[in-house]
């Protein structure tokens, strides 16, 4: 009897495990954006958009009109990377708040006073071109640059997230639920414990004995874990995303891979955990028998 | 005295294949039974959100 409840504590403990190794994974990829200014895009991230903003640009040159390099000139990479501080802001207010903020936007003014420039130096002055024909097709010519940053940087149909967020705001308070998720790893953590110290306790308190049943649960995780992640590589979520936006894609990569990295180091040492405990238990012990 | 006490047998290596079974099973009866209505609703969730 006593054997059937510890191997039923720990079937509950591999559960507490997995359970606790998902969700820290999954909040190591959310924390981040938790915290005070957001998490900007990592280096390599930006990079990646600063080479697809170019091409845009390279593609939106002849179609309106304007020379690429005048506009690669206002398009710095630093400017992309102060939008995408905005953007970090951005993702800030919705993980803390559940309240999108302003949106991120890139100003046209500077390229606005880039095309005037150029047009001016093709025309020989400003007098000399078609004034109001002129202005508008610089205007238009930057609104559609700035509206392309801002595709790569923030690819999302910002008024839809808007709405959406307005509704749900008005169900449940947003910031609490995600706060809630983020407390489960910590309660599956204690869990876990209290799991293994039942069943040491079950097993008149003596370690070795419980080693059995902790070894198999630690080994039990792993197997439900890579299951998990065989599941979610089946959704192909990866190549949804890479297939709508390439940025986007960028973006994603980052956070899976902030949340994959720890995900693998808990797997390799419950694994370990699972061999050492099975390794253990299975020794001759010199045991006092009065 | 002390006397020798033995640990469990071989067949402990199978205990975490075991253990791991009825959450393997529930996981892929709800893959199975939810899994395409699930990778609908994220196609549709991507393609309302994500400007192309």
């Amino acid at each position: 009897m006593k054997k059937i409840l510890c191997w039923l504590l720990a079937f509950l403990l591999a559960g507490t495990l997995a359970l606790f190794g998902i969700s820290y994974a999954c909040s190591r990829a959310v924390d981040p954006g938790m915290k005070e200014g957001g998490a900007v895009a990592s280096d390599s991230v930006q990079r990646v958009e600063m080479n697809l903003i170019r091409e845009k640009i390279e593609e939106l040159a002849p179609i309106y009109g304007f020379s690429a390099e005048t506009a690669l000139k206002v398009v710095t990479p630093e400017k992309i990377a102060e939008m995408n501080r905005q953007t970090a802001l951005w993702w800030n207010g919705i993980l803390t708040n559940g309240e999108a903020g302003e949106a991120p936007a890139f100003g046209t003014e500077e390229l606005v006073s880039a095309f005037t420039a150029d047009l001016t130096s093709a025309g020989g002055n400003k007098e000399e071109t078609p004034g109001e024909d002129a202005d508008l097709r610089v205007s238009d010519a930057a609104n559609a640059v700035s509206e392309s940053i801002l595709r790569i940087v923030l690819p999302l149909r910002l008024p839809i997230i808007g709405r959406g967020l307005t509704e749900a705001a008005a169900r449940v308070d947003l910031g609490n639920v995600i706060r809630f998720l983020l407390g489960i790893r910590w309660a599956a953590l204690a869990m876990c414990a209290l799991l293994a110290g039942v069943i040491a306790l079950l097993e008149s308190r003596q370690l070795r004995m419980s080693l059995p049943y902790i070894g198999s649960a630690m080994g039990a995780a792993v197997l439900v874990i890579a299951a998990a992640l065989v599941l979610y590589a089946m959704t192909g979520i990866d190549t949804l995303i890479a297939g709508a936006s390439p940025s986007l894609s960028a973006q994603y990569g980052g956070v899976v891979n902030s949340a994959a990295i720890p995900l693998f180091i808990y797997m390799a040492l419950l694994l370990i955990g699972c061999i050492v405990c099975l390794i253990l238990c299975r020794r001759p012990h010199e045991a006092k028998a009065d | 005295m002390n006397t020798e006490n033995k640990g469990p047998g071989k067949g402990i290596w199978l205990a975490p294949v075991l253990l791991a079974l009825p959450i393997l099973a529930a996981m892929a009866f709800a893959a199975i039974r939810f899994g395409p209505l699930i990778v609908k609703l994220i196609n549709a969730a991507v393609k309302a959100t994500v400007v192309v």
